[in-house]
């Protein structure tokens, strides 16, 4: 989604109110319980005032110290960098692994096909995570977030029938949105 | 629980697991290997005595093409750099009032935005983009010719890119320039530049 995006379609730079990043940091917290509001801090100082940076087709990033911190369709959900995802362990997030045969088409922008989960050196999302849920992609062997995505498939039916679009990558590493420098 | 700490490839700005990954992975390679000999041991050092199935093999040489690739276009990159030209040209707006217009700086590794805010904090004049160009308000041709190769030498790494400079034709000022061009070739040799894109002009 983001493969695409560039300097050019900044449309303009907000500073946001205190008051915002309090909730959004409330926000965080609920969404993600394993995040402690004193590690939040460290990412998100209270210090150091949030801001907003209007895209083109209504895209919002939310940045802090020059470093986007989220993305945002319209008022949808808020979509974490991938520098933001790798600051926390692995357990803080809803994750899943693919093998290793998957990295490079992720990284050249594909989406997640069942085989690359359900084979051996993949794992498959927890049973709490339900469709269209943001998940966050792992890879075998390696320690980093490679990219995050929307679930498409339910994890018994990424077991069961093992064929099609299982998660649609909405940022990976590489694309515009991480190659973006504001 | 504390924040994890991640290292980012200067070189590709992937963590460093994923820089086989990346269309520069040799280069990223050295770099790790310079800047965190630790973590390099730990990523490679192990890796060469494995044994590896027919997937990863096949995975490892599609990468290694795709690399090939990218090292190729880099090059073309840096050829297209270096046979590029700068033209600085000198426009009369009114009698005695000048602008210069620098074409060309697309093409390198430069932000024209910034550039063009550092020019008018240098030279305290305006400075604007127009379709990939940069105006500036004021007869500054020299001394910009002189800002551009030092600038291209520090920012970019690049050396001996040709910047010419060019008067834009006017009937008033042809006399002048061929006065100028004479003086130029009584000088000798520091102005040939000069000499040089005037005869460009002339062919």
């Amino acid at each position: 989604m983001f493969k695409k995006l560039t300097k050019q379609d900044i449309k303009g730079e907000s500073q946001l109110k205190s008051s915002f990043s309090r909730n959004l940091k409330q926000e965080l917290i609920a969404k993600y319980p394993s995040i402690t509001a004193d590690e939040l801090e460290e990412v998100i100082p209270k210090k150091k005032p949030l801001s907003l940076v209007k895209c083109e087709d209504r895209l919002s990033l939310y940045t802090c110290d020059n470093q986007i911190l989220f993305a945002q369709f319209y008022t949808d959900e808020y979509i974490p960098h991938l520098k933001f995802v790798h600051k926390f362990s692995r357990g803080c997030f809803k994750s899943l692994q693919v093998d290793k045969g998957a990295i490079k088409f992720i990284l050249g922008g594909s989406d997640i096909m069942c085989p690359g989960i359900t084979s051996k050196g993949g794992i498959l999302p927890s049973d709490d995570v339900k469709v269209n849920d943001l998940v966050f992609v792992y890879a075998e062997g390696k320690e980093s977030a490679l990219c995050v995505g929307k679930l498409k498939m339910s994890g018994e039916d990424i077991k069961n029938q093992n064929k099609g679009i299982a998660v649609e990558v909405i940022h990976y590493l590489g694309d515009g949105l991480w190659n973006m420098k504001i | 629980m504390a924040l994890v700490e991640t290292l980012y490839c200067k070189i590709c700005t992937f963590p460093v697991d994923f820089c086989d990954y990346n269309k520069k992975a040799t280069k990223c390679k050295a770099w790790l290997e310079e800047n965190h000999p630790a973590k390099y041991q730990e990523l490679y050092s192990n890796k060469e005595n494995e044994d590896v199935d027919e997937k990863t093999k096949k995975v490892e040489e599609s990468l290694k093409k795709m690399e090939l690739r990218q090292e190729k276009k880099d090059k073309k990159e840096l050829e297209d750099q270096q046979n590029s030209k700068i033209i600085i040209k000198t426009i009369e707006r009114t009698k005695r009032k000048r602008s210069i217009e620098i074409q060309g700086l697309e093409v390198f590794p430069l932000n024209l935005k910034k550039l063009s805010k550092k020019f008018s904090n240098k030279f305290a004049t305006g400075c604007s983009i127009v379709d990939n160009k940069l105006v500036l308000q004021g007869d500054l041709a020299d001394d910009i010719e002189i800002f551009i190769n030092q600038l291209l030498k520090e920012e970019a790494g690049l050396d001996d890119i040709k910047v010419e400079k060019v008067v834009a034709k006017r009937k008033k000022t042809e006399e002048e320039l061929a006065a100028e061009a004479a003086a130029a070739i009584a000088n000798g040799t520091s102005t040939a530049k000069y000499v040089k894109g005037d005869e460009n002009k002339k062919a």
